[in-house]
């Protein structure tokens, strides 16, 4: 079996710089977008099996992105893993009503991250 | 017949007093004042130590072992240093955090489970209940040799006395103390009547013994010489091999005298005011002297003259003015151990029903039933509360209807006392090891409470059931090693000393195994850091532990208005937003809410409880300051492992400092709001959750390259480094805003200083690849300005310029000389600011605020603290113009002040 394929969204480049070595060293396939352009753009290319997605970012937010996956029909079977430094009850509320899968905070624990991925991808 | 009534009646009359003496004080507002703020009464209440056993036990301790006795008061006496310290820091930490019972303390320390709690409380009230009880046979016991001339006759008088005794006490308590919603709160009146209790018996103690001594006899030299010529002076030296017994009992008692309940109560959570251990380290101690000035006076009288006549030795002082004649010293020798007594029941049975109550029934009905279930639970919670005090006292009443007539005053109250010392490397850890963590805690107390079972508690069964002599005589399973009286063969003079050292030996191995075989987790290191280091966070203000959490307003109404009604809920509301200023509809996203509901709850119901029932209506928890500390500490602490990255611990720990300074500075501005506050919070996460990540990843050390560990300390660095630019900014800013910085104004040569903030900037540019251009008036060589901080407004002009401009683009500064003004413009080729933005760009954090418009990186402060700099100088800074071609800054400074031509 193929390994599965992760793309991981986020502005700031030591956090994605991060989650690719932890990805990585689990054995996923990942690729990686700083802004909403290239997510777009990576999303259509390698369909991911998992979308790690920040909220806050400079062109498209987070919840747009997630809104477009799960709309798409050829897309719509993508996990998405909202992971924000926002942390209000109500940002969550709203990162699971645009349909993501579940919702993370920063910051975060290596090993909490890989268990949620884990159990997303297992969910597929 | 009628001396007995009269005794009754009298010992009710005293009773009464008592009661009057706490309604008084309860009702008048002066009294209280002076109750809590007099460290007379505060030493007086801690001399609840001295209890009915000391009263009488003690001159039987003297008459039957020698000195012995003194080790019970040398131990508190010698521990008073360490008292101090330890009981200064639980008092802070029991009122920062709203703690009710000694159990809260460890239960909160480590745990967010409730059952941590019930466990402890368990162990507690099992421990503790025998000695309540045997304060109500030396009651009775001493009411039947003050009524039947000089022995204890078996008698229905007495076991009747005790019951009325448990009842009346139990309503005294429910009235002054469980009556009180509020846990926390100062038992004014109960306090009071404890200390003249505490004066009492002094004052009874004393006149019996000068009676003794210079009216029974001539003088206490004449006593001596008596004891000599019958040769009983033996027992009154120190053997050589009674050492260790003396150096065990002076430890367990100093331990005890710290952490048994009764003292807790009085000395951490009666405590009013710090300042009173200052001067309750001599009082104390000054008063165990006086009290046992004339225990070995009395009790060589006592077998000088009632040697043969088969009295008790414990109760000597109230046998001696009987035998000779003065029934009324006698009762007001009665009355003495009966204070000692009644304080002692109150204290305890206050501290263990508290335990009882909030410890072990509330939480559990909340878990299981969630508060939803409860109606009327104002109600409720004062029957659970009355029902805890009942509870303790029937229990009282029925161990001490199965207690056992050959037990001594004094070997109950030391199994009691070695219970509670299983307690003491907990609060240790509790108190001093942050790495302590709640496996070593329940490793230890379980460990030296089977012990404790084993050695102490099984053989006083010994009587009733035949199987347990066989055990004790031959050994566990027959083996001999498991003697309950000498394990693993060693002998003791004694069996507490026995008891006790065994099971603090197997407490302290466990404890220590536990601490360095399990790891804390996150939870118990932000709360070991909020507990170790409580001086450190509370140093300025007591009230200052800040929790991000909001939740909304109607979850908390309805929380509050179960337990204490609707009036009562919107009262403390109103007072809420009242004192904070904030408008009473808006109050959902104050941050200040929960902390304050979190103190009422707290105080109603234990803030075990009051945290498992706010946690159900907060269900995510925002990182707030304190969160972020521990893991700046925790990052530190990875770094630390890493022998490349020692240097950066340094920078981090400084970045943490200045962050908790800042953060305390920010706090004193009131026009700084928690929007701010949470804004700061924000911006701190990405480089947190970096540093974080990668210092995990860098623990791991052993499967990562050279190459990737250098990479990975130069984020490390470079994130830290970023988290101290900020907080500089940030302790600028707040510089401005509470009108701290001034300007140095300095004529100031135009072209060198161009010079150099084109130097500051060079970096930059090249790395883009930008061309600067310059157009300068070349009738201005001189202004009169700010040099430093005009140069940190055009250094910021210009970094913008560059990050929002493409590569290769170029970048224009002017300075314009006018009649009255001197304008500088910085021209970029960005992509222009949006019309609705052009003056928000200069409110702080609107980048994060705004993130639909996020541009490249910066702080968020910088052109605020721009924006400062320009208006000190009392000029303005706006966007003049700005399209999909490019933007134009502009500041512009009066000359009446800053020109010189």
């Amino acid at each position: 079996m193929n390994p599965a394929k992760i793309l991981i969204v986020d502005d700031e480049p030591n956090i994605l710089l991060s989650l690719d070595f932890l990805m990585k060293k689990k054995g996923f396939e990942v690729f990686l977008a700083r802004n909403g352009e290239e997510a777009f753009s990576q999303i259509e290319m390698h369909l991911p099996n998992l979308v790690i997605l920040d909220i806050m970012m400079p062109d498209v937010d987070g919840y747009e992105i997630c809104k477009f996956i799960k709309k798409n029909k050829h897309t719509s079977n993508i996990k998405v893993l909202f992971l924000s430094a926002k942390s209000k009850p109500h940002d969550i509320a709203k990162g699971l009503e645009m349909g993501a899968d579940d919702y993370m905070t920063k910051p975060f624990a290596n090993k909490n991250i890989l268990e949620k991925v884990d159990e997303l991808l297992n969910k597929c | 017949m009628k001396f007995e009534l009269l005794s009754i009646f009298i010992a009710l009359v005293y009773l009464i007093g008592l009661f009057l003496l706490a309604y008084w004080v309860e009702r008048k507002e002066k009294w209280r004042h002076f109750v809590m703020n007099s460290n007379w009464i505060y030493a007086l209440s801690l001399s609840i130590y001295c209890t009915a056993w000391t009263y009488y036990g003690s001159i039987g301790s003297a008459s039957n072992q020698g000195v012995r006795f003194l080790t019970i008061y040398l131990g508190p006496t010698l521990i008073m240093p360490l008292w101090y310290l330890m009981t200064k820091k639980m008092s802070r930490i029991s009122r920062i955090h709203n703690i009710t019972t000694f159990v809260d303390l460890i239960s909160l320390r480590f745990t967010q489970h409730i059952s941590l709690g019930i466990y402890i409380t368990a162990i507690l009230i099992l421990g503790i209940v025998p000695y309540i009880a045997l304060q109500i046979k030396a009651i009775s016991e001493s009411f039947d040799i003050l009524v039947h001339s000089t022995s204890i006759h078996p008698g229905i008088s007495r076991d009747w006395l005790a019951t009325i005794l448990v009842i009346t006490l139990g309503i005294f308590i429910i009235l002054f103390a469980s009556k009180k919603m509020d846990s926390t709160e100062h038992h004014s009146g109960i306090v009071a009547s404890v200390a003249f209790e505490s004066m009492f018996k002094l004052i009874a103690f004393f006149t019996a013994g000068m009676v003794i001594c210079f009216s029974l006899f001539k003088s206490p030299s004449e006593i001596y010489h008596k004891i000599y010529e019958i040769g009983y002076i033996d027992k009154f030296t120190l053997q050589s091999n009674e050492y260790f017994e003396w150096f065990a009992l002076i430890i367990l008692s100093g331990i005890a005298f710290t952490l048994l309940p009764r003292q807790f109560q009085v000395a951490v959570l009666e405590n009013h005011d710090e300042k009173h251990l200052n001067t309750a380290i001599w009082q104390f101690p000054l008063y165990l002297f006086l009290i046992n000035l004339f225990v070995i006076p009395i009790a060589f009288a006592g077998i000088i003259l009632l040697k043969n006549q088969n009295v008790q030795a414990d109760y000597y002082i109230l046998s001696l003015p009987i035998s000779v004649g003065m029934p009324f010293l006698g009762i007001f020798v009665f009355l003495g151990g009966f204070s000692a007594a009644v304080a002692m029941v109150v204290i305890e049975t206050v501290a263990l029903s508290n335990m009882l109550s909030n410890n072990l029934i509330l939480p559990i009905l909340i878990k299981l039933n969630g508060f939803s279930l409860f109606q009327g639970l104002e109600q409720r919670t004062n029957l659970i509360k009355h029902s805890s005090v009942a509870a303790i006292m029937l229990m009282t009443w029925i161990f001490y209807s199965q207690l056992s007539p050959s037990y001594s005053l004094v070997s109950i109250g030391l199994i009691s006392f070695v219970l509670i010392a299983q307690f003491f490397p907990t609060i240790i850890g509790v108190l001093y090891l942050k790495i302590t963590n709640v496996k070593a805690v329940v490793l230890s107390i379980s460990g030296g409470f089977i012990v404790w079972l084993y050695t102490l508690i099984l053989p006083t069964l010994s009587d009733k059931y035949p199987v347990v002599k066989e055990f004790i005589s031959q050994g566990l399973f027959g083996i001999k090693a498991l003697n309950a009286h000498a394990l693993f063969g060693i002998e003791f003079q004694n069996a507490i000393v026995h008891g006790f050292f065994w099971s603090f030996l197997v407490n302290l191995l466990l404890f220590f195994i536990g601490t360095y075989m399990f790891k804390p987790s996150s939870f118990e290191m932000k709360q070991a850091q909020l507990f170790v280091d409580i001086f450190k966070y509370t140093s300025f203000d007591d009230s200052r532990i800040v929790y991000k959490d909001t939740a909304a307003i109607s979850d908390i109404q309805n929380l509050l208005e179960r337990f204490m009604g609707v009036d009562r809920t919107k009262l403390a509301l109103n007072s809420f937003s009242l004192r904070h200023k904030i408008d009473a509809s808006n109050l959902s996203d104050d941050p200040r809410l929960i902390p304050f509901t979190e103190r009422i709850l707290s105080k109603i119901i234990g803030s075990v409880s009051a945290k498992i029932l706010l946690e159900s209506i907060l269900k995510h928890r925002d990182v707030g300051i304190y969160e972020m500390l521990d893991l700046i500490e925790e990052s530190k602490e990875t770094i630390r492992l890493n022998r490349e990255l020692t240097k950066k611990q340094n920078e981090l720990e400084k970045a943490k400092e200045d962050l908790q300074r800042t953060y305390n500075q920010l706090l004193l501005h009131t026009e700084l709001k928690d929007e701010f506050l949470a804004t700061v919070s924000h911006e701190l996460k990405s480089p947190i959750t970096s540093i974080s990540s990668f210092s995990e990843i860098l623990q791991d050390s052993q499967s990562l390259s050279q190459e990737e560990i250098v990479n990975f300390s130069a984020i490390i660095n470079k994130e830290s480094a970023r988290i101290t630019r900020l907080i500089n900014q940030l302790l600028d800013l707040e510089k401005y805003e509470s009108g701290s910085e001034h300007l140095h104004m300095i004529p100031v040569n135009i072209d060198e200083w161009i010079e150099d903030i084109e130097n500051a900037i060079s970096g930059e540019l090249k790395s883009k690849n930008i061309k600067l251009l310059k157009d300068i008036d070349a009738n201005i060589s001189e202004i009169l300005i700010d040099r430093d901080k005009v140069m940190q407004v055009m250094i910021n002009l210009l970094s913008n310029a560059i990050k929002f401009s493409p590569e290769r683009a170029e970048v224009k500064m002017c300075i314009l000389n006018q009649k009255d003004k001197i304008i500088i413009e910085i021209i970029d080729q960005g992509k222009g600011i949006e019309p609705e933005y052009r003056e928000l760009i200069f409110e702080k954090f609107f980048q994060a605020r705004h993130q639909s418009i996020k541009k490249p990186k910066g702080s968020g402060l910088g052109l605020a603290i721009s924006k400062k700099i320009v208006h000190l100088h009392r000029g303005t800074i706006y966007v003049k113009s700005s399209d999909k071609n490019g933007s134009v800054m502009t500041v512009e400074l009066p000359k009446d002040i800053i020109t010189k031509t």
